[in-house]
């Protein structure tokens, strides 16, 4: 109801300070404080505990606060957190969600000109603080003595610090399995199929799967950037064969070039190209219609998250079951550790810092991180120190988790366990199909992902490139 | 006989086309009614449940009414200013046809080719202090389309008599009486076609008023579509109804315009 | 008011404050930016570099000419890109403002009709031309089918044989509007009274379009021209919502790679390959406008 009301007001004072310029959004904050009041009530009642804390320190009241985030990212899930942290200080929060493709350049384009929002995002992983935000200390708020830090577990801190050991960020993210393969399960019973564990068992899967009309394993290539990830998911079974690769990809004397169980993955990956178990015309294909041909019975495997098969029975209504295996490139048994996801900073340039730093302790309170999880369709869980917090995950994560060695976790995936490999996702992504479409050889497109490291080594200034 | 077929062998031809051209759009209208998983499909059918809400969703998700309101602000503020503008200097610039004319003529073509850098334009505005602000978005937007609008206007100007100048200072007008009551008629087809095509590239951006504010309340309509781009999964439906939404202002203005075009052939004509 | 001997005074009639507002909207926050964007293609300029960059001479340029990835082909595509839209947008569109310019029924509504691709978002465009032109389940390919003609069935975006044709398709279906809405503008300034005169002389459609229409339309043929040329040598959209250079790199063109270099925070060599482009264009688009405006001042 209050929504609705602020935006009738919002639109109503649009239209008298239109040529005002940016007169508008006063008007709004001094609507906004008597639309408030009602509330107050409520909230002190609610989590008192809280609010006299931040009575104490500060009054933000009539402040905005902005947030400057990549479309899906945060989604819906933050929605009813931002609606009580406005409510709870008395300021407004403007989200600035845009498109994806345009979110890099733009977060680098505002921090350059020194107009970035309050608080912003980036999709973090341990090299990306300094390779994305360059000089933290000087873009990001300190948070390394925050009281909220340990929230997160060891592993997605990482993600947070820079190289000069400071937390900057704070990373709430899921701890599903991501980018498995999810497959039918009513149909591989009743095709008498198991869960194939090495590539051969894989081939003959697949070539019973496409006796039957079905496409094997769904592979969305015109996307772009999924096709990939059957190389980088398994980065586990390269480090497996040669032991200490990921440190001589980070030092620089080890190259992604000749790898032989690279080249393995690579032929492997062609073979089940040529043979159109990824579909008949895979590149020209993309995702948009990916839930439906699960739906209608037309593939029987993809790469996806776990959460993938409960949007995917709830949107098509099938009553097929579905299961999760680790993909089997590569004789692969590795499990695809990723302490990566979307992270928020705290923007040092900010006109209320403390504002900003009440809203990181606000958002890490249990109730919100619940509210997070329970406003999400695609979490199952939240990955945080925090024992109150009701998980929901799905019996069939339980059931795949059940099937992981604990000794094959340790090695995170390929993209984010080496430096600068994830910048050149894209350019992968085409070497992958001119591999595929036989204009380009298997140890051309391990060359180049070498020469383009090197590239952004060069551009980082890495000492180990020199 | 002889002069009938062809007229039909052209309606039906018109009509293949326009099938073509429309296929897509009718993809768009229809989908816009369908639900999520449905709409994902792409496909000609009818929606199995009309699932109007898409609309009311995204009217309110995605605040396309304070969107509206700056996209119409941007786009007729800054092509009018833009046209009227580039209209009088391409006046000046067609009619006086000295070395120095000729060299801004092609001083300010060279604009047609150059490149947009955000960075620097965000800190030249900053310098001016016009950042995040709907007037900075709206000079920028005029700024960017006068070479298009001088190079095209100029291209069309000569077409009109200097007699005409001559006759109307006889009778005792000024320049700014010369320009708008006989030059602008005369030029009406132009400046509506310059209008129109201006009017529709400044609604479609989104890209300037995204690098030029730091606040969502400055943001164009078209900004919204990627609002329903989720990180798994797309919300096709809102997608779609957001487009036929943005769609339908430009629709409305090439409509109206294509009056004036028609409207200004004929006075045209009647005057030769 | 004053008249010196029936000549016009042209200081007076065609003041130069005309040009002022214009000129310095120009000049301030379009060229003066643009320019400064030139001028760091001859720096280091990367995402790294936040304390200020330093100048490198023409480091960038060299690098670009010598390096391992073919930015050569690119440049290549952009030019076959640029010919081939051109030539399948102007001409059709040129008969069918004609044909929309005569007398006929339901002209307005076919001009509308025909305009709307232009005013599709692109990344719309990609989608649904990616759903359409998909090889299984895609309706270009059912609609072959159904109309018996199943031969002329592809895979539209992944066969390298085919890809750009589906470009220029889609290129074309999506621009012809446009370009069409300028020429009726062009043709709405001809005089109805040359072509009765034609008439009466028993001209045919040929000739009428050679001797009348042609020399008459110079004006929009050169902006269309103009347009279409620096449309096609800096393209990008297109190109990127339908197939991002792929496959592999089959279809990459120059603003496509430097786009990549953007994206990897080489702002530098980003910026000179558009500077590159942007000379192409200018040699380009000055010689055009030269060439025809003289046949104008000679018509």
């Amino acid at each position: 109801m209050k929504k609705k009301l602020v935006s009738v007001v919002l639109s109503a004072a649009m239209c008298a300070s239109m040529l005002v310029g940016c007169g508008g959004t006063t008007d709004t904050a001094k609507e906004d404080t008597t639309a408030k009041e009602e509330t107050t009530d409520e909230e002190d009642t609610a989590d008192a505990g809280e609010k006299t804390d931040a009575a104490a320190s500060t009054d933000f009241s009539g402040e905005e606060l902005s947030i400057l985030v990549s479309a899906g990212w945060m989604d819906n899930r933050y929605d009813e957190t931002i609606a009580r942290f406005e409510e709870t200080y008395d300021v407004t929060v403007d989200l600035q969600a845009i498109p994806a493709d345009q979110y890099d350049d733009l977060l680098q384009s505002k921090l350059t000109t020194d107009s970035c929002a309050d608080i912003f995002w980036i999709s973090s992983n341990p090299f990306a603080v300094d390779s994305v935000i360059v000089d933290p200390a000087k873009y990001c708020i300190d948070f390394s003595d925050a009281e909220w830090k340990d929230i997160m577990p060891e592993a997605r801190q990482a993600s947070c610090k820079a190289a000069d050991g400071k937390l900057y960020g704070l990373q709430i993210w899921h701890n599903s399995p991501e980018y498995v393969m999810v497959y039918n399960k009513t149909m591989f019973e009743e095709m008498k199929l198991t869960v194939p564990t090495t590539y051969d068992e894989m081939l003959a899967v697949c070539e019973k799967i496409a006796a039957e009309g079905v496409t094997p394993w769904f592979m969305p290539g015109a996307d772009g950037w999924q096709h990939p990830l059957a190389f980088f998911q398994i980065g586990g079974v390269y480090e497996e064969t040669t032991p200490g690769l990921y440190d001589g990809l980070n030092n620089n004397t080890a190259t992604f070039a000749n790898n032989e169980k690279m080249l393995e993955v690579l032929n492997q990956y062609k073979e089940l190209s040529d043979k159109g178990y990824f579909g008949e015309d895979w590149i020209g294909t993309d995702s948009s219609n990916m839930q439906n041909e699960f739906g209608d019975r037309n593939c029987a495997m993809a790469m996806a998250n776990s959460s993938y098969i409960k949007q995917l029975q709830d949107e098509t209504g099938s009553t097929d079951e579905f299961g999760l295996f680790l993909i089997p490139l590569g004789d692969n048994d590795t499990y695809p550790t990723n302490p990566a996801g979307p992270t928020m900073f705290g923007y040092k340039g900010t006109e209320h810092p403390e504002l900003v730093e009440e809203f990181f302790k606000f958002v890490t309170q249990t109730e919100s991180l619940q509210e997070i999880l329970d406003n999400s369709p695609s979490y199952t869980n939240l990955d945080v120190n925090d024992d109150k917090i009701e998980q929901h995950w799905l019996p069939e994560e339980e059931a795949f988790m059940a099937t992981v060695d604990k000794t094959k976790m340790a090695t995170s995936v390929l993209q984010t366990g080496t430096k600068y490999t994830n910048d050149y996702w894209m350019d992968w992504s085409a070497d992958m199909v001119a591999f595929c479409q036989g204009t380009m050889e298997a140890n051309d497109v391990l060359t180049n992902m070498d020469a383009n490291r090197a590239e952004a080594a060069g551009v980082a200034g890495d000492d180990a490139w020199k | 006989m002889k002069k009938t077929m062809p007229k039909v062998l052209k309606q039906v031809f018109c009509i293949l086309l326009c099938l073509i051209v429309v296929i897509p759009f009718y993809m768009v209208l229809i989908n816009s009614f369908k639900t999520k998983p449905e709409a994902a499909r792409m496909s000609l059918a009818l929606p199995t449940e009309w699932a109007f809400s898409n609309y009311t969703e995204v009217i309110e998700k995605g605040k396309l009414v304070q969107g509206f309101m700056n996209s119409m602000l941007y786009a007729a503020v800054s092509t009018v200013i833009g046209v009227m503008g580039s209209a009088m200097a391409a006046f000046v610039m067609s009619r006086r046809r000295s070395k120095m004319y000729n060299f801004l003529y092609y001083f300010v073509l060279c604009g047609l080719f150059f490149p947009v850098n955000y960075v620097t334009l965000v800190k030249v505005l900053g310098a001016v202090h016009l950042t995040n602000s709907r007037l900075g978005i709206i000079v920028v937007f005029t700024s960017a389309m006068i070479p298009f609008c001088v190079f095209t206007i100029r291209n069309f100007i000569s077409s009109v008599p200097v007699e005409l100048d001559e006759a109307a200072v006889i009778d005792g007008s000024g320049p700014v009486t010369l320009f708008f009551k006989i030059i602008t008629p005369m030029l009406k087809p132009t400046l509506v076609t310059c209008f129109i095509l201006q009017f529709m590239g400044v609604w479609s951006d989104f890209l300037t008023p995204l690098y030029l504010s730091s606040k969502s309340a400055l943001y164009p309509m078209t900004m919204a579509v990627y609002q329903f781009f989720g990180k798994n999964t797309n919300h096709w439906n809102y997608i779609f109804a957001d487009i036929v939404l943005t769609c339908i202002p430009v629709i409305i203005v090439y409509l109206i315009g294509q009056k004036y075009i028609v409207g200004g052939l004929t006075s045209g004509a009647v005057k030769e | 008011m004053s008249e010196s001997g029936g000549k016009v005074n042209k200081k007076r009639i065609y003041p130069n404050w005309f040009l002022i507002i214009p000129l310095l909207l120009y000049v301030g926050f379009f060229l003066l930016p643009s320019l400064m964007g030139v001028f760091y293609s001859f720096t280091d300029w990367t995402s790294r570099s936040t304390d200020g960059v330093s100048f490198v001479g023409l480091e960038n340029y060299v690098e670009i000419f010598t390096s391992n990835k073919d930015y050569v082909s690119g440049i290549f595509n952009t030019l076959k890109f640029t010919v081939v839209s051109n030539v399948l947008k102007l001409i059709p569109a040129l008969l069918l403002a004609i044909m929309l310019q005569e007398k006929m029924r339901g002209k307005n509504f076919y001009r509308t009709l025909l305009y709307l691709p232009s005013i599709l978002p692109f990344v719309i465009i990609g989608l649904i031309f990616k759903s359409i032109l998909n090889y299984n389940n895609g309706l270009l390919n059912g609609v072959l089918e159904f109309l018996q003609l199943g031969f002329l069935k592809q895979k539209w975006l992944s066969d390298l044989d085919v890809v750009w044709k589906s470009i220029f398709g889609l290129d074309a279906w999506r621009g012809i509007g446009y370009v069409m809405t300028i020429f009726i503008a062009g043709l709405s300034t001809i005089p109805k009274t040359y072509y009765e005169a034609a008439q009466i002389d028993g001209a045919n459609f040929w000739q009428r379009l050679r001797h009348i229409t042609l020399p008459m339309l110079s004006g929009a043929i050169m902006i269309n021209l103009v347009f279409g040329l620096t449309y096609g040598l800096k393209v990008f959209d297109i190109v990127y919502v339908l197939t991002n250079g792929g496959p592999g790199h089959a279809t990459e063109v120059m603003t496509t790679y430097s786009y990549q270099l953007y994206s990897s925070g080489q702002y530098g060599m980003a910026t000179a390959l558009n500077t590159i482009l942007l000379i192409i264009t200018l040699i380009v688009g000055v010689f055009v406008v030269r060439k025809i405006g003289k046949q104008e001042v000679q018509q």
